[in-house]
């Protein structure tokens, strides 16, 4: 892959990790080897689920991805990579409530398939099983 | 990359493409019939035996786009189809209806379906229901989820039904039927490859070649270890059995138009989550077995998939304010309200990628029929004991028992304030003899083609109002019958 792609795509991944981990909890009750394995599943999912996108969308979909990263600029002089965990949702919330339907869609896929990833994660879901009060402390 | 250079020429005698619910049972009639029957089929062979159907493992492996592909349109609708061998039978609830006999009346009135009768449609869904075995809950237990939807709709007095399942007998497992749902890959698959059939998955049919009315040739793409090559198939009969996004794809791609793609129909869907007082474990029990057909065939009632991951999606329309919700999650189950669509959508080939683009503009009558069905929804489940539910809306996004939801009978909800889903297509290349609509006869044989059929859910001339699975099946078989007795 030529080193600009390479860069282009390395973004790409990093902001869809970013912005999933904007949608579920913090993982506190969990050990730090689960957290990750956790993370790591719901980043691979919904990267893959992006790159399933038909291409007509898909392509759009990841230049609206850039867009999204600097358009913090205005309101934190940061894009939304840099932003802190607080910033992050701030940011993201924006765009879920924003009146136009279709700057609210934008956030929906990353969104969803980062939320039934994770609460469908056997890990998750063997937690919520038997000790629903310790994810409700992330919650 | 394409290989050029592993062209492979396949001949046979009827190509079916696709093994969803109309090309297995083509294929499986036609064999026993004695031609020589082809399935090709885009998707992988999967065996789903020990697979969730609606879990993330399974959207990757069974769905088209791994269930990422939107309906464009007013207000862009989440969409999922099958894509492998037993198209979307693999994936769907398996829910059984005969088709209802307004339907066909509709049919024979609007679009001159020929030859068709509730007692022939009857009589072919007896011989159907057989092989896939469609069985009622058959436990005293009923699961608590299904049985609120019971209790509201008979305080009510309204009319609600069990639905019956394509599915063996054990229906007490899991909501996934795991290994247990008679799809296609259980059922007409098997019995047509046990008569002499053959099964080409991984193949993705681009194009059909043709001249003088009749196809000669059809292109595709075989994938096998990521290496694809181009491949040519020569058959006496083509059935195209794709489904309602693919086979209009196909056709329009091959410079076929004449009334195609250009009448998509599908069942709009509004969910909402409903909390209650007392630990229902949804996630166990088999899917909600029961429809209110109340207001047939405007708006059906019903019960939907429940898993903590499914729940969070519907809640995360306002994450913000319901993500604390998902604590009760065992008090939770989902539900749903339909709307037989009667808005107009298409499919268009989208230029450079040829892929599919599904678009549909919800009508004002199918929000109005939403924003009603929100309404009783929300009635029926107070009547339950719901004490708040949540539904797949922007605004409001919780609604408790002193709220006026009925305002949303009057006021009908914004459109671009619903978050709807989808899971029934058809009605791309309606068939009946009023040619200035119609793409096909009314046996599925396209207009200007002598050896070229339709047999899946784009020939259902409109929305049926039902799940469309057996109505699939019945077409396909009538057509194929028609077809060995021509």
């Amino acid at each position: 892959m030529p080193g600009n792609q390479k860069l282009k795509e390395d973004l790409i991944n990093e902001l869809i990790k970013q912005l999933s981990r904007v949608f579920i909890p913090d993982n506190t009750f969990l050990d730090i080897e689960y957290t990750k394995t956790i993370e790591n599943d719901v980043t691979e999912f919904v990267n893959s689920q992006i790159a399933a996108m038909p291409f007509f969308l898909q392509l759009p979909y990841k230049i609206t991805l850039f867009i999204f990263n600097l358009l913090s600029i205005p309101s934190y002089k940061k894009p939304f990579l840099m932003l802190d965990s607080k910033q992050k949702r701030e940011y993201v919330s924006s765009w879920e409530n924003n009146k136009i339907s279709k700057i609210r869609d934008f956030i929906k896929p990353i969104r969803s398939c980062a939320l039934l990833r994770y609460f469908d994660h056997p890990i998750v879901l063997r937690i919520l099983e038997s000790n629903v009060e310790a994810l409700a402390h992330d919650l | 990359m394409i290989s050029n250079k592993y062209t492979d020429n396949i001949e046979t005698q009827v190509l079916v493409v696709g093994s969803g619910a109309g090309g297995a049972i083509t294929a499986a009639t036609l064999a026993a019939a004695g031609y020589s029957v082809l399935i090709v089929e885009e998707g992988p062979e999967i065996n789903t035996k020990n697979l969730a159907t609606h879990s993330p493992e399974a959207m990757q492996l069974l769905y088209r786009n791994n269930g990422l592909s939107p309906i464009l349109g007013n207000t862009n609708i989440a969409f999922v189809e099958g894509r492998c061998v037993g198209g979307s039978t693999e994936i769907n609830s398996a829910l059984w209806h005969r088709t209802p006999a307004d339907a066909i009346a509709r049919w024979i009135n609007d679009f001159h379906v020929n030859a068709l009768s509730l007692k022939e449609i009857d009589s072919l869904f007896s011989e159907i229901e057989a092989e896939v075995n469609i069985s009622y809950y058959n436990s005293k237990d009923i699961p608590v989820n299904s049985s609120l939807l019971k209790i509201g709709a008979e305080k009510l007095g309204w009319c609600i039904e069990e639905v019956p399942r394509a599915q063996s007998n054990n229906l007490q497992l899991s909501q996934f039927d795991a290994g247990t749902k008679n799809s296609m890959s259980r059922t007409y698959i098997p019995k047509a490859i046990a008569a002499g059939g053959k099964l080409l998955p991984n193949c993705k049919i681009t194009r059909l070649h043709y001249k003088n009315k009749r196809i000669n040739s059809v292109s595709g793409i075989v994938t096998k270890n990521n290496q694809k090559t181009k491949v040519t198939i020569n058959a006496e009969f083509i059935f195209l059995c794709s489904g309602a996004t693919q086979t209009p794809l196909i056709l329009l791609s091959s410079n076929i138009k004449r009334n195609i793609g250009n009448s998509l129909k599908i069942h709009p869907m509004l969910k909402v989550a409903a909390l209650f007082d007392k630990t229902l474990n949804s996630h166990k029990a088999p899917l909600p077995i029961y429809q209110v057909r109340e207001f047939y065939p405007n708006i059906t009632l019903g019960g939907s998939i429940f898993t903590p991951g499914f729940l969070a999606i519907l809640l995360s329309e306002d994450w913000n304010t319901n993500y604390t919700a998902i604590k009760n999650w065992k008090k939770m189950s989902m539900y749903y309200t339909a709307c037989c669509g009667n808005g107009a959508g298409k499919i268009k080939i989208f230029p450079f990628t040829g892929e599919a683009m599904l678009l549909y503009k919800i009508s004002k009558e199918d929000q109005i029929n939403l924003s009603k069905g929100l309404a009783y929804l929300c009635e029926l489940l107070f009547q339950s004991g719901a004490k708040a539910l949540y539904p797949s809306l922007k605004y409001p996004t919780v609604i408790y028992p002193s709220d006026n939801y009925n305002t949303f009978i009057e006021n009908p909800i914004p459109i671009e304030n619903m978050s709807l889903s989808n899971v029934h297509a058809f009605s791309t290349c309606p068939m009946g003899e009023k040619k200035e609509i119609c793409a096909t006869d009314s046996f599925g044989k396209v207009y200007d083609f002598e050896n070229l059929y339709i047999s899946d859910a784009s020939i259902i001339p409109d929305a049926p109002g039902v799940n469309p699975q057996g109505t699939v099946m019945a077409l396909a078989l009538r057509n194929a019958k028609h077809f060995l007795q021509e």
